[in-house]
């Protein structure tokens, strides 16, 4: 009936073959025993542990491989000066880390510290190396470690840009940093919190020209005693003007005085010396004397047009032909700047040593009235700690490496080619700090002085400020309107961070 | 033509014109060799000739006064960095502007008039006021610090007019050319490269010079957008000394590397200049 | 076979091959069926899509480039965003900020002043000189006196910036100073004194070539016979300008007003290198600059992207309507003005 001689293929067979097949696997499938759910998962799990261990044993392999090679870490840093001669801010860093590396050497360890980086000196100034700061970190390629003013630690720990440093800073306390001068750590405070390490600190004194005080009839000894007058409180900034007046009344000079000709915060030592205050630790908040910045304007508006002492664009000029030539060449008496200066001077060529022992006198800012105190400013520079260093794993080397160049060894490098001060006490009698005539000179000017404030807002408070003395000197603005804008501006846009005082 | 032309007598007179004309542009020029040759101005003479500085930067190297170690970035890099810049600005501009002006002059395509009609406005609008929001915009894309994010910015801002130019190009060569080569046989891409393009070479040369100037020239973008030393332009090294109080100390160095500079530009001058006057007819204007 | 039904049936080879034949056939045809919806569009979009990815590329660049900063420039100018570059919405504080800025007023006048003396000065003035005085005398001179006025225009601008900087010092032995002294002038301390002088300059020497090339086109389309015709009746050179010249060159000249104030209005490059805004309280700022300083200068680390952003709104605002109206008012023109003008 169905089948055939045998052997020989049918489609009936072909047929039977296809649906046994099918319904022998129906079966299998269907009595095959089920796994049990809950040992299966186990399975898995176990199954996914494995191959995490198989993991990390490879990373851990590949690191011990990778120590055995040797391998790099590299530490970026930044820093500016904008004078040129600081450059050490940055290769005291490629110092420290020859060093470190002589020693992990020996020590038989296999690592490299590596720096990178970039030291920014004029024409970039301060304005334009915060924005590459900010725009590097918004691409995420902030530097781990950058230098920067200490006022801007407010704004920077506020914004989660740095990180504090108070654990990293007590690790090492005995290696140097109980040796610092306890007034620059006020410097790094913020909300309670150390947020930087100081790089360095100065002070702005008055410089004078003194062959122009010769020429106008001065003896050797006066001249020699004035920054002892202005110590004492017997020459003011009154008395300033009026030898100002007389050396560029009798031609001696183009400009009475020059000061900065940019923004920047040596202008309110003025403010200071007429009895303002910028800071309540108390609040907080930042402060704003009405009467100090009265004087304060008060006072360069009369230098400009009363005494004709100032240049009524000396905001605006250029740093060579309004404020370093001018004076260098003698063609100013007056000069309100920096100690740094010195160092600037004579690395440009503008003056030699022994021309600037010669001629150049410098004082203290006088007071603002007789037996008065006289004043200078402090703007420590200071190093952070980026946010992205620490994800990156190199906080803890990056601040190895800042202690090393904390160390008076390394900072005198800079110090003394900058002619910036000493930041630790034994830093003093460093040989090559110790050499340095005036550096030791200037030191005491650091019992006078002030810092500017650690707040988020400073920046608002310094533009302001700025504007305001611009105006008045240039005579955009009366003094009275200037100090009207400064208090509707401030409270337009800083209500909560200020508190007015008269 | 016969436009009244002056001559004898007057002809004096076309050259006294001629010469206030030109002098307030050219004598700056002449001040600028001058400088680069001259050990000091005593006010506008020179006092004595020198190529000393010159040779001073043949090495690329620029000391800073003031400091040791630290040096401006090396003449030759800056060199490089802003011929990158330009000939990627170039190259970019030329290939995307005949792209896109062939398919606007030739194809019919929905949108057509609306892109044109974009492009006819975007090209008088001063790109200058979106620096801003440009910046953010490369940041966003990760391009910044790079001279590729300014090669990307300029093209971008300099595409309309190039396309418009590309296009009045192709308008002229005549369909009937390209006809005849398709019938002959010739692929689409074989008329455009054989037929087509030879006759718009005019228009490649002039957008391609163009360009190449205005990427050789940038400064506002490159200066807003780099902020690593190594990849500083020649505008931006100038710019240093000029704020830098370089360009008071050294003048003669600074005058050197001013002319450096300009090579290109007075090469094209001399010999481009009616690919140069053709662009500037349709030319984003302006200061 | 017969008496076979199909079960009794035997497979040969030639079954074998039938159904393997078959099978192929019918997958040809299943494929064929699906993707023939596909063919077509290829057959009628192909050539699209040719088409748009020759436009492709340029729209990509002016989308990314043009039109997202745009917006961009709108809304950042609602935040209050600085370097955190953190959008803190703050409505339309900025704008009413703008109104009452003290600065601002001043601002805006010095960029009106700026915009209408460089204009009538050198970007229409001047262009207008060179090119009518080049129109009369031979045209070999005149095309090389206008290919040197094309100089400043090509030249970089930090390089042009710098050789009128050099000019302009204070001293005596300036080239400014020195020229003017020869006429019985003073020396001046240029940028000190009366910057705007040397922006103004600046500005028109490198403007004057966009004038001078729109002009000189215009003027080389008037017909000959009119000169003739002028000449028989007696016409002096003067009469020639006044009568022939400058009545056809009306289109042009608003064509160059309008398009060169759009630019001066919006450009500051110049300005920033010469004088950076000053000397003084913004002196010589123009409102460009001013976004410009107060988004990315600040001393005190505080910059103000938003408030920057909300100043080059108000300009990306007058340069969208502007653009506009030009477009409107000059499509038309821009046909004539066609890029095969020999010089």
């Amino acid at each position: 009936m169905m089948v055939r001689r045998s052997g020989q293929i049918t489609v009936q067979a072909i047929v039977f073959l296809l649906v046994g097949l099918l319904l022998g696997g129906a079966i299998g499938y269907l009595a095959a025993p089920k796994g049990d759910p809950q040992l299966l998962e186990q399975l898995d799990e176990k199954d996914s542990l494995i191959q995490q261990l198989q993991q990390d044993l490879q990373e851990v392999t590949q690191q011990l491989e990778a120590l055995k090679e040797g391998s790099t870490i590299t530490i970026t840093v930044w820093a500016i000066g904008p004078d040129p001669p600081s450059e050490y801010r940055f290769e005291n860093f490629k110092l420290a880390a020859d060093i470190l590396n002589v020693m992990l050497r020996d020590l038989g360890a296999n690592v490299t510290i590596e720096i990178e980086g970039q030291f920014f000196a004029r024409p970039v100034e301060w304005e334009q190396y915060r924005q590459n700061f900010y725009q590097a970190f918004e691409a995420g390629e902030a530097p781990d470690i950058y230098l920067t003013g200490h006022e801007d630690i407010g704004y920077l720990a506020a914004n989660d840009f740095i990180i504090p440093l108070d654990d990293y800073i007590e690790a090492y306390w005995d290696l140097i940093y109980y040796d610092f001068f306890p007034t620059l750590w006020e410097s790094v405070k913020y909300n309670g919190m150390m947020w930087a390490v100081p790089q360095d600190t100065e002070a702005r004194p008055l410089y004078f020209r003194k062959d122009v005080l010769r020429q106008l009839g001065w003896s050797e000894e006066e001249i020699n005693s004035l920054p002892e007058k202005i110590k004492n409180g017997e020459f003011t900034l009154w008395d300033l003007l009026e030898v100002a007046k007389e050396a560029v009344d009798a031609g001696l000079v183009e400009r009475g005085l020059v000061h900065r000709v940019k923004e920047g915060y040596d202008y309110l030592q003025f403010y200071i010396s007429f009895g303002g205050k910028l800071y309540n630790p108390d609040t907080g908040k930042m402060v704003f004397n009405t009467t100090a910045w009265g004087l304060t304007l008060d006072w360069f508006y009369k230098a400009v047009y009363e005494y004709g002492v100032i240049h009524p664009n000396q905001f605006s000029g250029d740093w060579d032909a309004d404020f370093h030539g001018p004076f260098t060449e003698g063609r100013a008496l007056f000069l309100s700047g920096g100690i740094w200066h010195k160092a600037e001077w004579i690395n440009k060529g503008l003056l030699t040593e022994e021309e600037f022992i010669e001629v150049v006198g410098y004082a203290l800012h006088p007071a603002s009235k007789e037996g008065g105190m006289p004043v200078t400013l402090s703007h420590p520079l200071v190093y952070t700690i980026t946010t992205q260093a620490r994800d990156r794993g190199v906080d803890k080397i990056a601040f190895l490496l800042i202690t090393l160049v904390s160390l008076p060894t390394f900072n005198s490098i800079h110090a003394v080619q900058s002619a910036h001060l000493a930041i630790a006490r034994s830093q003093i009698s460093e040989t090559k700090y110790a050499e340095d005539w005036f550096l030791s000179d200037v030191a005491y000017m650091l019992e006078y002085t002030t810092f500017i404030p650690n707040h988020p807002d400073w920046g608002k408070y310094s533009r302001v400020v700025f504007n305001a003395l611009r105006a008045v000197e240039t005579g955009d603005m009366t003094p009275e309107e200037a100090l009207d804008y400064m208090v509707s501006e401030l409270q337009s846009q800083i209500p909560d961070s200020i508190e007015f005082v008269e | 033509m016969d436009r009244l032309n002056i001559g004898g007598r007057t002809g004096l007179l076309t050259a006294l014109v001629v010469i206030t004309l030109v002098i307030p542009v050219v004598i700056l020029y002449f001040y600028l060799g001058l400088i680069s040759i001259s050990t000091d101005m005593d006010g506008v003479v020179p006092e004595g000739f020198t190529l000393e500085h010159w040779m001073e930067i043949i090495d690329g190297e620029i000391p800073i006064a003031g400091a040791t170690l630290y040096k401006y970035p090396n003449i030759y890099l800056v060199a490089l960095n802003t011929f990158i810049l330009a000939v990627l600005v170039a190259g970019l501009e030329v290939v995307i502007s005949s792209l896109a002006g062939y398919s606007l002059s030739r194809f019919r395509f929905r949108g057509r008039s609306a892109i044109l009609t974009l492009i006819l406005i975007l090209h008088a609008f001063p790109g200058i006021t979106l620096l801003i929001a440009l910046f953010f915009v490369l940041n966003q894309l990760g391009l910044y610090n790079s001279l590729i994010g300014v090669v990307l910015v300029k093209v971008a801002l300099d595409l309309p007019l190039g396309i418009w130019i590309m296009k009045g190009f192709f308008d002229g060569v005549s369909w009937d050319m390209e006809m005849s080569a398709l019938v002959d046989g010739c692929t689409r891409l074989g008329a455009w490269w054989r037929v087509v393009m030879p006759n718009v070479r005019n228009g490649l040369m002039a957008v391609l010079i163009f360009g190449f100037l205005s990427g050789w020239a940038e400064f506002i973008y490159a200066q807003t957008f780099i902020a690593d030393q190594r990849f500083w332009t020649f505008s931006m090294l100038v710019y240093a000394f000029t704020t830098g109080e370089y360009s008071y100390i050294n003048p003669g160095i600074t005058a050197a590397i001013a002319l450096l500079y300009m090579i290109p530009v007075i090469l094209f001058f001399l010999f481009a200049q009616k690919y140069l006057l053709r662009i500037q007819l349709i030319g984003k204007g302006g200061a | 076979m017969s008496g076979d039904s199909l079960w009794q049936r035997e497979i040969t080879f030639e079954d074998i091959q039938r159904v393997f034949s078959t099978l192929k056939k019918g997958v040809i045809h299943l494929l064929r069926g699906l993707l023939s919806p596909l063919k077509k569009v290829i057959d009628k979009f192909g050539y699209k899509l040719a088409i748009y990815l020759f436009i492709v590329p340029s729209m990509g660049f002016i989308t990314i480039f043009y039109i997202i900063p745009f917006i961009l420039t709108f809304l950042i100018g609602f935040t209050s965003m600085d370097f955190t570059f953190e959008w803190n919405w703050i409505g339309v504080q900025n704008f009413i900020r703008i109104l009452n800025d003290r600065f601002a007023p001043k601002i805006m006048n010095n960029t009106l002043f700026y915009v209408f003396t460089t204009l009538t000065l050198f970007n229409v003035g001047m262009a207008l000189v060179v090119s009518i005085v080049t129109n009369h005398i031979p045209d070999y001179i005149g095309s090389v006196v206008r290919g040197i006025w094309l100089l400043p225009r090509i030249t970089p601008s930090t390089v042009y910036a710098l050789l009128w900087l050099w000019a302009a010092r204070g001293d005596n032995t300036a080239l400014l100073n020195w020229f003017l002294g020869l006429m019985g002038i003073p020396p001046q301390n240029w940028i000190l004194d009366n910057p705007w002088v040397i922006v103004i300059i600046v500005n028109g020497f490198v403007g004057t070539s966009f004038g001078m090339i729109v002009f000189t086109a215009a003027l080389k389309s008037i017909p000959e016979d009119y000169y003739r015709a002028a000449k028989v009746d007696g016409a002096s050179t003067l009469d020639i300008i006044r009568y022939v010249e400058l009545p056809m060159i009306k289109w042009p000249l608003l064509f160059v007003t309008a398009y060169q104030t759009l630019s001066l209005l919006t450009s500051f490059e110049y300005i920033l290198i010469l004088t950076d805004g000053g000397p003084g309280l913004y002196t010589t700022e123009v409102w460009s600059l001013y976004s410009y300083h107060v988004a990315f200068r600040a001393y005190g680390g505080v910059t103000e992207i938003g408030y920057g952003a909300a100043l080059a709104t108000v300009l990306v605002v007058i340069g969208i309507i502007m653009s506009l109206i030009y477009w409107r008012v000059f499509k038309f023109r821009e046909m004539m003005v066609e890029p095969k003008i020999e010089v």
